[in-house]
């Protein structure tokens, strides 16, 4: 079926191969002009200033949307002006400069002028120069809105590649820190960092992720998401395998603990692999509180998952088949409040759970005054006056409330959203087969999560493959003083991580 | 071929779960729920079954779905051959189905127990959801009249009485058994069962007035609540803070210093059996500490009166055992389970014996040993 489904959405196109022609520099200024103007098709951006530098003809070429203007009057144009050192001389010091180099490839040339390079061509030379001073607007590396934290750093990725990698090596300031540069698009125009820690990471991870990531054959890639797709292991599962974060902490505690972590140009958000299930329960703020709050937020967030995952189909399996399992004080309230609703209990939650998505979903893309507006008119008004008028059951609206809250708990956003999705599957279990039907749907997600492997890594471990000494960072948060060895699931080639910290206190 | 697979797995999963028909869908909303049942004889030889049910909400004014309890019950009662039969007319009463499994009382009437109640009892034990762990009792007349009683406002007549022998069991004036617990006690040899007893006051309030005696399944014989009280001590049946009022002399004027209110600490039982022959001799030993809730008499400082008082308390409570243990016999009742006893160290005299014979005649004595250890916080 899934061969037959393939072979419908695939239409075969005859593939083009980009023909680079290599033109090199023409000896006059006019040739190269009308190459250049060619070659970036006329664009109105392209400014052309012809001048006379100590009595030669010359030219200056670049896109004025690109290049900061005042930069290259200063750091190039003036020395060069300087009639009292000899031009040829004054190039070769400024050749010294690692913003300004020599090219004699005119396809080069327009290529790096599309960077934020300014072309400098003297008249009868077979070479021109480049003169590196891009524009760029950065914004402030602002903690990123959907990983807060309470303690600790706020500091979050922003779009800029080489800023990303900065703030990764400032806080691992380590030689054995290693940057992988792979260059994408069928145009060569996606810069993908790859980054781990040479001593630490399995290289057999690392040779993965290299060749996952070389095989990627794409003219554009939009956002990380891209790449998750295609290296992800299970494509078509609803689990997501791939951490992603825009939090430089969360980068640098997994590369010490031995993952890769994958970087984009553009791109806010870093993916780390290899990942098991339980690393999307962790949040940075664990390690800053203190170990025993520490544990029972993770253990807590623990549990809404599967909360989120059974609440609306417990209930619906309640209410449908096992009613006699209702505690003898709570039955009579329960039955007052279904008594004269006039869906059946799936239609009912499904109705419900799909009008949260809709407030959710609203609200997102809403500015925020709007936005709380919106809050307030769907999940006050709504939710009132759905029960008033009888649709639904008050303890309906609590059970799917309560399962919204339960999935928005979950550090990452998108296994949140997994959760919401898988539990519409496990509702109609519930409402066709009452508690085994949420056993056989619960079996089916269990053996799919049991066969995903992220990199090598188990999936469900520490817990498949059981490994009780690492429940210590996996599932709950001990000391950090216990936390002495990496997860041996991401098979590390460093195994211990400390020694023990707190020597000092053995002597007493 | 390992898609082919998935496709197959897919296609047979949606077919499990599509094609259930609904399976056993049971909707609570679709079901009244009984929450008390009570079992009379109609004469001559048909069961009369009533069951007792919150009313429905009156749909008028009320908001819906908002999810009040209702806190009014309702009664319907008919008659059949045996219980199913009657239960199976109930459903043609009412627009809803009954559904018993959050049942939380059983009431017999007297005159139903005396009868024997087992076979009434049978199509609960057989049942999936079955209530088995409802609590029995026995209504001095009918269960219909014990059922019909109003109520408060505010709560509902199954409650009324679930939490009246409820909170009669933690102030140690009755023991409850469930009907799970009932059944191994009514087949048991050796060992027999007793039951909370129900009536109504003059107000038509119900109160708990002692206990139903059993032999095998039918109702022999009562006991009052002091009776019981004693029983529960004779038995090792009393569980927790347990309060008995006696009353130790006769010569003041003022009638209130002419009792003494108990508060049982810690008591600890002993029972002897001793076989010469076909002769079965038993002997029960209760050790009491107590503490003095209320005696007006005082000055238990000193040692000659607080011995005098324990003396007095002791015979006292030996004579309402002597009586509670004849009634015992009486009814042919063995809850203190000497039976048991015997047969599990005289085998081979129990062989020879005809026990409920042999109980009815039996010597049972009884002595009690009691240790003022508190008198409150004065002196």
């Amino acid at each position: 079926m899934l061969s037959f489904l393939k072979n419908l959405f695939s239409q075969k196109e005859p593939e083009v191969q980009p023909t680079h022609a290599t033109q090199s520099v023409y000896t006059s200024i006019d040739e190269n002009i009308h190459y250049i103007k060619q070659g970036l098709y006329e664009s109105d951006d392209i400014q052309i200033q012809k001048m006379t530098i100590q009595n030669k003809q010359s030219v200056i070429i670049y896109l004025e949307t690109m290049v900061k203007t005042e930069q290259i009057q200063q750091n190039f144009l003036d020395p060069l002006m300087d009639e009292s050192i000899e031009l040829d001389n004054k190039i070769n010091q400024l050749l010294a400069n690692p913003d300004f180099k020599q090219e004699n490839q005119l396809d080069q040339v327009i290529h790096s002028m599309i960077q934020g390079n300014c072309v400098l061509y003297f008249e009868g030379e077979t070479h021109c120069y480049l003169l590196n001073s891009p524009q760029a607007t950065h914004r402030s590396p602002d903690e990123p809105p959907n990983e807060k934290t309470i303690r600790g750093s706020h500091k979050g990725f922003i779009e800029d590649l080489d800023s990303n990698i900065n703030f990764v090596r400032k806080r691992i300031q380590n030689p054995q820190l290693t940057v992988k540069y792979i260059t994408k698009g069928d145009e060569e125009n996606i810069k993908i960092a790859i980054l781990y820690i040479n001593g630490i990471a399995n290289e057999e991870t690392i040779a993965q992720v290299k060749e996952r990531i070389e095989a990627i054959s794409t003219d554009m890639i939009f956002s990380p998401g891209y790449i998750e797709e295609m290296i992800e292991e299970k494509q078509f599962s609803p689990f997501q395998q791939v951490l992603l974060t825009e939090r430089p902490d969360r980068v640098d505690a997994n590369l010490i603990e031995g993952r890769v972590a994958i970087l984009t140009e553009g791109a806010t958000d870093t993916l780390i692999v290899p990942v098991s299930f339980f690393t999307f329960f962790q949040s940075p703020d664990d390690y800053n509180n203190k170990y025993l709050a520490g544990s029972f937020f993770r253990i807590l967030r623990l549990f809404s998952f599967l909360g989120a995952l059974t609440l609306p189909a417990i209930y619906i399996a309640v209410v449908g088949f096992h009613f006699e399992t209702i505690p003898y004080k709570m039955v009579g309230l329960v039955k007052g409040s279904i008594e004269s609703i006039p869906f059946s209990p799936l239609s009912e939650a499904l109705v419900m759970t799909i009008t949260i998505e809709l407030i959710r979903e609203a609200g997102i893309r809403l500015p925020s005054p709007i936005g709380q507006t919106i809050g307030i008119v769907g999940g006050l008004i709504i939710g009132e006056s759905v029960v008033n008028a009888g649709i639904i059951s008050n303890i309906m609206v609590i059970v799917i409330a309560l399962t919204a809250i339960m999935s928005f708990v979950i550090p990452v956003y998108e296994l949140g959203n997994t959760v919401r999705l898988l539990s519409i599957p496990v509702m109609i279990g519930a409402a066709t087969l009452g508690f085994v039907g949420i056993i056989f749907a619960f079996m089916i997600i269990a053996i799919h999560m049991c066969s995903i492997e992220s990199f090598g890594t188990p999936y469900l471990s520490p817990l498949t493959p059981t490994r009780f000494s690492e429940f210590k960072d996996g599932i709950v948060r001990v000391p950090s003083w216990m936390m002495n060895r990496r997860p041996k699931d991401i098979q590390p080639q460093k195994k211990i991580f400390q020694k023990d910290s707190r020597e000092w206190d053995n002597n007493e | 071929m390992r898609k082919y697979i998935l496709s197959y797995l897919m296609i047979s999963i949606s077919l499990t779960l599509l094609l259930t028909a609904c399976w056993d869908q049971r909707l609570l909303r679709d079901h009244s729920l009984i929450l008390a049942i009570g079992y009379d004889r109609e004469k001559p030889d048909k069961i009369l079954k009533t069951v007792s049910f919150p009313a429905p909400e009156s749909q008028s004014n009320d908001v819906q779905g908002q999810g009040n309890a209702s806190s009014t019950s309702e009664i319907v009662s008919t008659i059949g051959n045996t219980v199913k039969d009657a239960e199976k007319k109930l459903d043609n009463t009412i627009p809803e189905k009954f559904d018993r499994s959050k049942t939380r009382l059983v009431i017999f009437g007297e005159e139903l127990a005396k009868e024997g109640i087992f076979s009434t009892l049978d199509s609960i034990y057989r049942d999936l959801r079955g209530p088995i762990n409802a609590y029995t009792a026995i209504f001095t007349g009918t269960a219909q009249e014990a059922l019909s009683i109003q109520a408060d406002e505010s709560i509902l007549t199954s409650d009324m009485y679930a939490e009246l022998i409820d909170s009669a069991e933690h102030s140690g004036i009755i023991k409850n058994y469930t009907i799970s617990q009932t059944r191994p006690l009514m087949l048991a040899q050796g060992m027999d069962l007793v039951l909370p007893l129900l009536s109504l006051d003059k107000n038509d309030k119900p109160q708990i007035v002692g206990t139903a005696l059993f032999q095998g399944d039918k109702m022999t014989g009562t006991l009052d609540t002091k009776e019981t009280i004693i029983f529960l001590m004779l038995a090792d049946k009393v569980t927790e803070n347990l309060a008995i009022n006696l009353q130790v002399s006769e010569e003041h004027e003022e009638p209130d210093k002419n009792f003494v209110n108990i508060d049982i600490r810690s008591i600890k039982r002993k029972l002897n059996v001793e076989t010469k022959g076909n002769q079965v001799k038993a002997n029960v030993e209760v050790d009491l500490t107590v503490e003095i809730d209320e005696y007006a008499e005082d000055h238990l400082d000193n040692k000659k009166r607080s011995d005098s008082l324990e003396k007095k308390i002791q015979q006292k409570l030996e004579k309402i055992a002597e009586q509670t243990i004849q009634k015992l016999q009486e009814a042919g009742n063995d809850s203190l389970a000497i039976g048991e006893k015997v047969r599990a160290y005289h085998h081979s005299t129990w062989q020879d014996l005809d026990w409920e014979e042999t109980y009815k005649d039996m010597e049972i004595e009884s002595s009690f040993k009691v240790d003022i250890t508190h008198h409150g916080i004065i002196n």
